[in-house]
């Protein structure tokens, strides 16, 4: 007992002096002091990795495209997995190489760095976040915010039309910030909110709450869900219980073709980004279906476009902290793959949506 | 550079090692099959948070995160006395559910799903410990503290006790031992020390929401439970600092960034794996897993 007691403790031991050994080594390794680096702490496992992955593929792409101009820039990539603990830790471990600049993605992980960053005066880029925020000095985001999905359908409906609303919403930070959206938009236009209900992330039967919906006869049914399953789940249900509504999907699900392939979508409203609609982003679309045999997925382009707005504004110089941020701050603008975005005084940058309708499985712009 | 990250590694290490051996202490030692210890965790977590916003001294929400805890740890005691073995887990389990609903939906209170930001860092006596050094030596004292008093109970008369209505509850009864007021009690410090690690972690990433406390989150916990060997306090540390240090060791492993992080997960699974094959009862195991 007391020999395999003494055995583990030199294998404890063994263990901590290997990782010891690894972390003095790879401290030792630093890659040039004149490049860029980018940390991206992004969800890489788990059941967010699809964001995290097509992120990523955004950025090598880029990368790729910034070397071969002769433009050098390193990406170390950190998987979060969408917690918080986790992506604190990988942020401490990307401090180690000097990083200039934080890209992170989704709300949790990234609401966990804002206080380090702004400690440590680290610019982070936030994407694939929706949820409401304060502005804090550091702290950027790259990605339509809370109102962008609600206005992109309340700037072009027919107000005379739909009187009567019913909004169901996911109930995670992506739902409620967008439920809050619609709430505002429907009382400027003077839309009734006849009935607003919430469902749990991953919900499979929505038969009850649409019940409910029926009885309160509404002229349209507007869906906030985070993951495509929520927003076909309630569609597929609203057309076996011949609930008489419009549809209106407050997120970018059914922009996705394969997504709409599911299930009869025919006449139903989204949202989507202009790189989905053609009308920019094709050269993106291109190089990246070339690389990866797919089609970009649309959280592709953020990443894409991440790693171009930083080497515009450094133009390959190596910069940090609060002068790299000034330096991003004073393009104003950037043409993204999206279409030219503002860069805001308050660190948003946000590209627009549009209202789009499904015609004959197709996406159709709505026009006021 | 490097000590910063250190730093914050051991920081977290000092936080898993009190959740873990305050889970130790109900199911190693009591035998308390407890699925509800991460809830413990999140009351603690919040009530920590919500005082701290209400401008409460750090003192103040360590403790009352603490004290909450333990009264729903007593609290949760009252049902599930005549519970043993898989019953046990599945009531403790539910009321693990109970406490994330309520932390997801009572959203006036805990903001629900989109978290709550800004918790303020510790400022004790006037000292701010808002660098991560301070910090850490905050952590080290409590979680030095936790361990001097769970070995102390472990080791007194009543640890005796409570490991024998662990391996035998009727004649542990017979002897006159009353084992409701025994496992009421082991439920309520462990979840005293469950509480204040939750006011330590919300603290420390000053973000916290209802997802941070799931069933999910207590896979970590159990494991290091399992692997340290169940009733081992010297074993609990040592898987602490094992299961926290080998994912971050393998952060430092060049794969390509196409595979990084689901190869770094079957990495650490399959250590996991080699260590129970060796070591089924743990690393110095006194008892069966049940």
């Amino acid at each position: 007992m007391i020999k395999s007691r003494n055995k583990l403790v030199w294998v404890l031991i063994a263990i901590l002096i290997l990782a010891g050994v690894i972390i003095y080594v790879n401290d030792q390794k630093q890659p040039k002091d004149d490049v860029i680096k980018i940390g991206a702490i992004l969800p890489l496992t788990g059941a967010t990795a699809q964001y995290g992955e097509s992120l990523r593929d955004g950025m090598e792409l880029a990368k790729e495209e910034l070397v071969k101009k002769g433009l050098n820039l390193e990406i170390y990539y950190e998987d979060s997995a969408g917690d918080p603990k986790q992506a604190v830790s990988a942020y401490q471990n990307l401090k180690l190489k000097d990083i200039d600049i934080i890209v992170s993605a989704l709300s949790r992980s990234s609401m966990a760095l804002v206080p380090i960053v702004n400690n440590d005066k680290i610019p982070l880029i936030m994407t694939v976040v929706s949820a409401k925020m304060e502005k804090t000095p550091y702290v950027l985001r790259f990605y339509p915010n809370d109102t962008g999905y609600a206005d992109a359908h309340f700037s072009v409906i027919n107000t005379t039309k739909y009187k009567k609303i019913s909004v169901l919403y996911v109930n995670d930070e992506f739902g409620i910030s967008l439920k809050d959206a619609i709430n505002q938009n429907a009382k400027e236009k003077g839309v009734q909110v006849v009935y607003e209900e919430d469902f749990e992330p991953g919900t499979k039967d929505y038969r009850t709450i649409l019940l409910k919906v029926k009885e309160t006869s509404p002229d349209a049914v507007m869906v906030v869900g985070a993951s495509p399953a929520e927003i076909i789940g309630p569609l597929k249900t609203m057309k076996e219980l011949e609930i008489n509504a419009d549809f209106f999907e407050i997120a970018t699900a059914l922009s996705i073709k394969s997504v709409r392939s599911q299930t009869d979508t025919e006449g139903a409203y989204t949202t989507a980004f202009p790189f989905v609609l053609n009308k920019s982003g094709n050269e993106f679309k291109e190089q990246y279906t070339k690389k990866y045999r797919e089609e970009p997925f649309f959280a592709a382009p953020f990443g894409y476009d991440i790693v171009n707005l930083i080497s515009e504004a450094t133009k390959g110089e190596k910069v940090s902290g609060e002068e790299l941020l000034n330096k991003i701050y004073a393009l104003k603008t950037f043409n993204s793959s999206n279409e030219i975005v503002e860069i805001k005084e308050n660190g948003e940058i946000n590209p627009a949506l549009y209202s789009v309708k499904i015609v004959n499985g197709e996406l159709e712009e709505v026009k006021v | 550079m490097i000590e910063a990250y250190l730093i914050h590694l051991l920081i977290l290490i000092g936080i898993y090692l009190i959740l873990a051996i305050s889970l130790q202490l109900a199911l190693g030692f009591n035998g308390l099959s407890n699925f509800g210890h991460i809830a413990f965790f999140g009351i603690g977590a919040y009530t920590s948070a919500l005082l701290a916003l209400s401008g409460w001294s750090f003192l103040i929400c360590f403790v009352s995160a603490g004290i909450l805890a333990m009264i729903f740890g007593f609290l949760l005691a009252i049902p599930t006395n005549k519970l043993k073995g898989d019953y046990l887990a599945l009531a403790t389990m539910g009321f693990s559910f109970v406490v994330y609903a309520v932390l997801l939906n009572w959203t006036e209170l805990t903001r629900g799903p989109l978290g709550i930001p800004g918790i303020p860092r510790p400022v004790l006596l006037g000292y701010s410990l808002s660098d991560n050094f301070s910090f850490l030596i905050l952590t080290a004292v409590i979680a030095l503290a936790s361990y001097f008093v769970i070995y102390r109970i472990t080791k007194s008369p009543f640890g005796k006790v409570i490991e024998s209505i662990r391996d035998d509850e009727l004649a542990s009864r017979i002897l006159g031992k009353n084992s409701f007021k025994t496992k009421s009690i082991i439920l309520g410090v462990s979840a005293f020390f469950a509480g204040i690690a939750g006011s330590l972690y919300a603290s420390y990433i000053t973000f916290i929401d209802p997802s941070s406390f799931t069933m999910m989150q207590l896979v970590p916990v159990l494991l290091i439970v399992i692997v340290g060997g169940l009733a081992s306090l010297p074993g609990t540390i040592m898987a602490t600092f094992i299961l926290m240090l080998v994912p971050e060791a393998l952060r430092f492993v060049g794969f390509p960034s196409s595979i990084i992080g689901p190869m770094r997960q079957i990495l650490y699974a399959l250590i996991l794996i080699i260590i129970l094959i060796y070591k089924p009862k743990g690393f110095y195991g006194k008892v069966e897993m049940v």
